[in-house]
């Protein structure tokens, strides 16, 4: 398979610089499809602006596509036409199914480049690259708890002493923590990364949720359940009924705007260690299609090369709130600049390197949907932990047939 | 081999008879076929929309519920009915059915009894009449999605308008969109609310049309409001209650948006997932198992349209025209 790929890849190559000596001066454009939302219009376009600068030949045209569903949805049905674009994002779950359309990106990049790449963030033949990513973060109101905690344990007291009745009406008032088990169950995976837990083994081929490392991660998350606003709503959209959510970085802007708008103040900090400190990161990758005209690929090709540069990740990331994607972007002046004046992206830019991403197993959107359902049987009461986490474990074997 | 020859003319000329028979007299008129020509000349429009818009699909998604979905190498593998084994074995598919007749079982009948209050009403020669009625159809013109975001935020467990109202009478605050309990129960009273305005006017309309004549004669008969109500304007407007019967019926079964904005999800443990939000789910949430959700759309199918038949047989016996 790997000597497969390495053919195709060379044979790319040598398409590439026949197609790009041919039509180095000729006007290329490049489409990127991509489901940001308006906020992020202008630094897209700069970011096109500032690649035309060096290259003018090479025009990219940022193609939206709706809600994440709905760009999936057309990039299946895009590869069963035929009609891809130059390039696209994914999230991790949607490369298997197409990627046989894709190219390996592993041979166009030197060493250097690959090792530049978060370390959480590199796949399998570089089937895609990393670009709009984020990573759970702390999230927690000032107003309620002065100094964030920095242990489980520290993270468990604060929580059980911040869920109040505050008017003394018999009904909880605020709570520690928010949980979202349905939408989220991300937020357990950010307590398993901390406690060296994963879903399988490293050649997928047995479940490891249940060993000590993850039933331990399971009783923690489960026994904030009495301390917890178990929701499957944003939980900043009911802001100061909180105190503290483990919660995406990419969602500052949110919260900020509701703290804001409710005269509290919100800050992020470092997840609480668990066993060693980590994070769950999510967000999606950029991928090339194979099937598109040599120049064009070409193009994406260096467009790729020009979003991963240092500068040019940290410039991205300042903008829009995600994180850079490579060691130098974390370390570029941009970067460095705005975290100088934005305090609320140092956690998440000091987590980023020690941060672990969803596996790219085929079936993992059905296992994630376990994981939801386990967690939320759990939080609500529907099942015992042991009994949910058996369930799951089986489901999920069942997936890896 | 003459006489064989002839035996088979001869059955020929019957089975041809035979088939000129089964021909309606109509149809054997060139003036008809004239006449037809123009009429499906004007139908070919609608009929080319509905080709390619709801038959295509149809049966392209029935096609596609017996394979499973290789995206590459499209469709991909036959599997026969797999996909339907599969779904009969699901618990949450019947978790999604149950919820869905659930909510079909009361919000329709709900809604339509609410209808036929609200419409007799307005069927008097109230003040502000125009008003009301214009009133009661805004939740029904009002983009759904927008009245779902104000729903959500009256069923707010904080700081919603209903649990205010409840903290008036001493109760404690509901979860509404939190708590198993009470997430059919939500998704009920949203789509009561949105549509009995509709369906109000819908009958209100039904009920002008009906004949002074037959309220002139119950009342020289003695009949009471009531009576005459129950006796005449009921019978008499089964029709339209027999269509809002039918199209509320089939619409409810086809909930989605009112729980994919209200819960930002099927609800607390799947407590509202209905079979079109399973579907989805299946199809388009992140999980892509196109196959799948394509056999429960012709489950879906399958069961609406069963209902609808026993529907039209009961309204044979039911619905008077006149």
């Amino acid at each position: 398979m790997k000597l497969r790929n390495t053919w195709i890849a060379l044979g790319l190559l040598a398409l590439l610089f026949v197609g790009f000596a041919a039509t180095a001066t000729e006007p290329v454009t490049i489409e990127f499809w991509h489901r940001f939302s308006e906020r992020h219009n202008d630094t897209l376009l700069e970011l096109a602006a500032r690649f035309q600068e060096r290259y003018p030949h090479i025009t990219v045209e940022w193609v939206y596509q709706g809600s994440y569903s709905a760009l999936q949805t057309t990039i299946n049905g895009a590869v069963v036409a035929g009609e891809v674009p130059t390039m696209t994002i994914f999230y991790e779950n949607w490369i298997p199914a197409v990627a046989d359309a894709l190219v390996p990106l592993e041979p166009f990049f030197t060493a250097e480049e690959i090792a530049d790449i978060v370390p959480g963030l590199l796949y399998e033949n570089l089937l895609t690259v990393p670009f709009n990513k984020s990573i759970m973060v702390l999230y927690y109101i000032e107003d309620y708890v002065p100094v964030p905690p920095t242990t489980w344990q520290e993270f468990y007291d604060l929580c059980v002493a911040n869920t109040v009745d505050e008017d003394g009406d018999g009904q909880i008032d605020r709570y520690g923590t928010g949980l979202r088990p349905a939408s989220n169950p991300e937020q357990f995976l950010a307590l398993l990364a901390q406690n060296n837990g994963t879903i399988l083994n490293e050649d997928w081929t047995e479940v490891t949720l249940d060993n000590e490392a993850g039933l331990e991660a399971l009783e923690f998350y489960a026994s904030l359940a009495p301390y917890a606003w178990i929701t499957s709503e944003y939980l900043n959209s009911n802001i100061g009924y909180v105190a503290m959510a483990i919660d995406t970085s990419a969602g500052w802007y949110y919260w900020n705007k509701a703290a804001e708008g409710a005269g509290l103040t919100v800050k992020t900090a470092e997840l609480p260690v668990g066993e060693k400190a980590a994070s769950f990161i999510q967000g999606t990758n950029i991928g090339l299609f194979k099937d598109v005209p040599a120049e064009e690929f070409a193009a994406g090709l260096l467009f790729l090369k020009f979003l991963l540069e240092a500068e040019n990740t940290g410039y991205w990331a300042a903008r829009s709130g995600y994180l850079p994607v490579t060691l130098g972007g974390l370390q570029s002046q941009t970067w460095l600049d705005h975290l100088a004046t934005h305090p609320e992206a140092v956690a998440s830019s000091i987590m980023m390197p020690l941060g672990v991403s969803q596996i790219t197993h085929p079936n993992y959107g059905d296992m994630r949907d376990v994981l939801s359902t386990m967690c939320e049987e759990i939080l609500l009461g529907a099942e015992t932990l042991e009994d949910a986490l058996a369930v799951a474990v089986s489901e999920i074997e069942s997936l890896l047939e | 081999m003459n006489r064989s020859k002839k035996l088979l003319a001869t059955w020929l000329n019957k089975l041809v008879a035979l088939w000129w028979q089964l021909i309606p007299l109509e149809w054997r008129s060139p003036t008809f076929w004239k006449d037809s020509a123009w009429a499906y000349i004007y139908l070919a429009p609608a009929l080319i929309i509905l080709g390619v818009f709801t038959f295509y699909p149809f049966f392209s998604a029935f096609r596609l519920s017996l394979f499973k979905v290789d995206i590459p190498n499209y469709p991909g593998q036959y599997i026969g009915l797999d996909h339907f084994r599969y779904i009969f074995g699901d618990k949450y598919f019947w978790r999604a059915l149950w919820n869905t007749v659930y909510i079909v079982g009361i919000s329709v009948p709900v809604t339509i009894s609410l209808a036929l209050l609200v419409a007799s009403l307005l069927n008097k020669s109230l003040r502000f009449r125009a008003f009301a009625r214009t009133s009661f159809f805004l939740s029904y013109i009002t983009p759904m999605v927008a009245v779902i975001m104000v729903w959500r935020l009256m069923y707010h467990e904080s700081y919603g308008l209903l649990n205010y109202f409840l903290s008036l009478f001493g109760m404690n605050r509901i979860a509404w969109l939190n708590d198993p309990a009470y997430a059919k129960p939500a998704v009920i009273i949203l789509n009561v609310w949105r549509y009995v305005g509709y369906q109000a006017i819908i009958l209100l309309a039904g009920m002008q049309g009906i004949d002074q004549m037959y309220y002139e004669a119950a009342r020289i008969d003695g009949a009471s409001g009531f009576q005459a109500w129950r006796k005449i304007t009921v019978p008499l407007l089964t029709p339209q209650i027999f269509f809002l019967l039918i199209i509320s019926m089939i619409g409810s079964f086809k909930i989605f948006t009112e729980v994919y904005v209200l819960f930002n999800g099927p609800g607390p443990l799947k407590a509202a997932e209905t079979l079109v939000y399973y579907i989805m789910r299946q199809g388009f949430f992140g999980t892509q198992h196109l196959g799948r959700a394509a056999a429960a759309s012709m489950i879906l199918f399958a069961i609406i349209f069963v209902v609808t038949l026993l529907q039209m047989q009961i309204a044979k016996r039911r619905v008077h025209y006149q």
